[in-house]
């Protein structure tokens, strides 16, 4: 029996109770009437031989040497005394067979599990299809007022930018020249009724202004600020943001 | 809508939702259909007609109760196995699958009743099953420190083939059983 113990290695066992389990069924007997006395030595010596192999045993291994140990130390000692514990050494050995069994219950349907799996990995399926649905061309989209799409809002803004680098007007540089949106959203008011315009685009809105940078931020703020108070409407149309005033009589 | 057009809807509908199932709810709504027996009708007639044609290399498989899969026949695996595009998958292991076991028997399960069964650490278990998605958090345990709980989940029943949780084999559970499991003749 030893000579075929040294053969198994501790990697065909997932753990303690495992290896104890096919010790048991080695001897051929119901689990109820297995000597735990002479399976901890079976056990003790499998252990012994393994660890003078493989160092890095697994701990829980010897910890169910230290509880077989236990039990047979136990077992071994004078009749008179045991009395005492005896109650805890059958507890001790009740507790073991109640594990072994719980957990040979869940060892005898592992192979139901592992047929299963055979025949999933038998199966082949295609992942889920994303269905593709055609919607309206975005240019065709017809835009509520005051919808405005802020990508070329930010492109007009970048590209007003880059004109003010290419007049070479300094756009980092701070002045101590306030500007408020309020009083740019009262000179474009202005401009638009003066003019009596009522479309115009935004870039041309922005060229009647002086190109600074902080022009620029405060005039796109005053162009906001009038289409949310709706005195004007800005809306996409092809590649332009378009401003449309709204209160010509004022 | 005829039936024979009924069968067509749920058929592409299976190839379309292809291995994340469809579920009988889906196909009665896109069936239009007012009651589970109608729905249930459709699709174990197509069953049916898969199974019985043997000129056709698909499969409808129904898993996690009441959802179905479009699948290849199983019995042409080995042919598909000589594609170039084959992928291995790694089977579970003894360990794992002890472990899956034992959560889809007792789940929702702590960690920690896990590892007592087995009588062996399982954290490294736990993260791969979690990773592959068999198992899942089921809450916390009103034991102290509050640990999580598990369960298995409905990837682990379409990897195992399983319809629901009771098809797996019972389990022994009176003593007198217990006493001759390893009774041997």
């Amino acid at each position: 029996m030893k000579e075929r113990w040294r053969e198994v290695q501790l990697d065909n066992f997932t753990g303690p109770l495992d290896l104890l389990l096919h010790m048991i069924k080695e001897k051929q007997v119901s689990i109820m009437e297995v000597n735990l006395i002479d399976l901890s030595n079976q056990y003790l010596d499998y252990i012994k031989q393994v660890v003078e192999d493989d160092i890095e045993i697994a701990s829980e291994y010897l910890v169910m040497a230290t509880t077989l140990l236990e039990i047979k130390s136990r077992t071994l000692i004078p009749k008179e005394e045991v009395e005492i514990d005896s109650n805890y050494e059958a507890e001790q050995r009740e507790e073991l067979l109640t594990r072994l069994i719980e957990y040979h219950k869940i060892k005898e349907v592992t192979e139901f599990f592992k047929i299963q799996q055979l025949e999933g990995l038998k199966v082949y399926s295609k992942p889920k299809t994303v269905i593709k649905i055609t919607k309206v061309d975005d240019d065709k989209l017809p835009l509520a007022p005051n919808t405005i799409d802020i990508d070329k809002f930010s492109k007009i803004f970048l590209k007003a930018i880059e004109k003010a680098k290419f007049n070479n007007i300094e756009t980092n540089i701070l002045t101590t020249e306030e500007v408020s949106p309020e009083e740019i959203a009262k000179d474009i008011k202005e401009f638009l009724s003066l003019r009596k315009i009522e479309i115009i685009k935004l870039e041309e809105l922005i060229q009647q202004k002086d190109y600074s940078l902080r022009m620029l931020v405060a005039t796109f703020l005053a162009v906001l600020e009038l289409a949310s108070k709706k005195f004007i409407s800005v809306y996409q149309e092809n590649d332009d943001v378009m401003v449309k005033y709204l209160e010509k009589g004022e | 809508m005829d039936f024979d057009k009924k069968m067509a809807i749920a058929e592409g509908l299976l190839f379309v939702n292809g291995d994340e199932g469809t579920s009988l709810e889906d196909l009665k709504f896109i069936l239009e259909l007012e009651n589970d027996d109608d729905v249930e009708k459709v699709i174990e007639d197509l069953i049916a007609k898969y199974e019985k044609d043997k000129s056709s290399g698909l499969d409808i498989q129904k898993f996690a109760k009441s959802k179905y899969r479009m699948t290849t026949k199983k019995q042409n695996a080995d042919f598909y196995a000589r594609l170039t595009n084959v992928k291995t998958e790694t089977k579970l292991s003894t360990a794992s699958i002890e472990t899956l076991s034992i959560i889809a028997y007792k789940g929702p399960i702590t960690k920690a009743a896990v590892e007592t069964i087995r009588g062996v650490g399982c954290d490294a278990i736990f993260y791969k099953l979690k990773l592959r998605n068999l198992i899942t958090d089921a809450g916390k345990s009103e034991e102290v420190g509050k640990p999580t709980l598990y369960k298995v989940t409905e990837d682990f029943l379409k990897y195992f083939n399983l319809n629901s949780l009771d098809d797996l084999p019972k389990l022994q559970d009176s003593f007198e059983q217990d006493k001759d499991i390893f009774g041997r003749e």
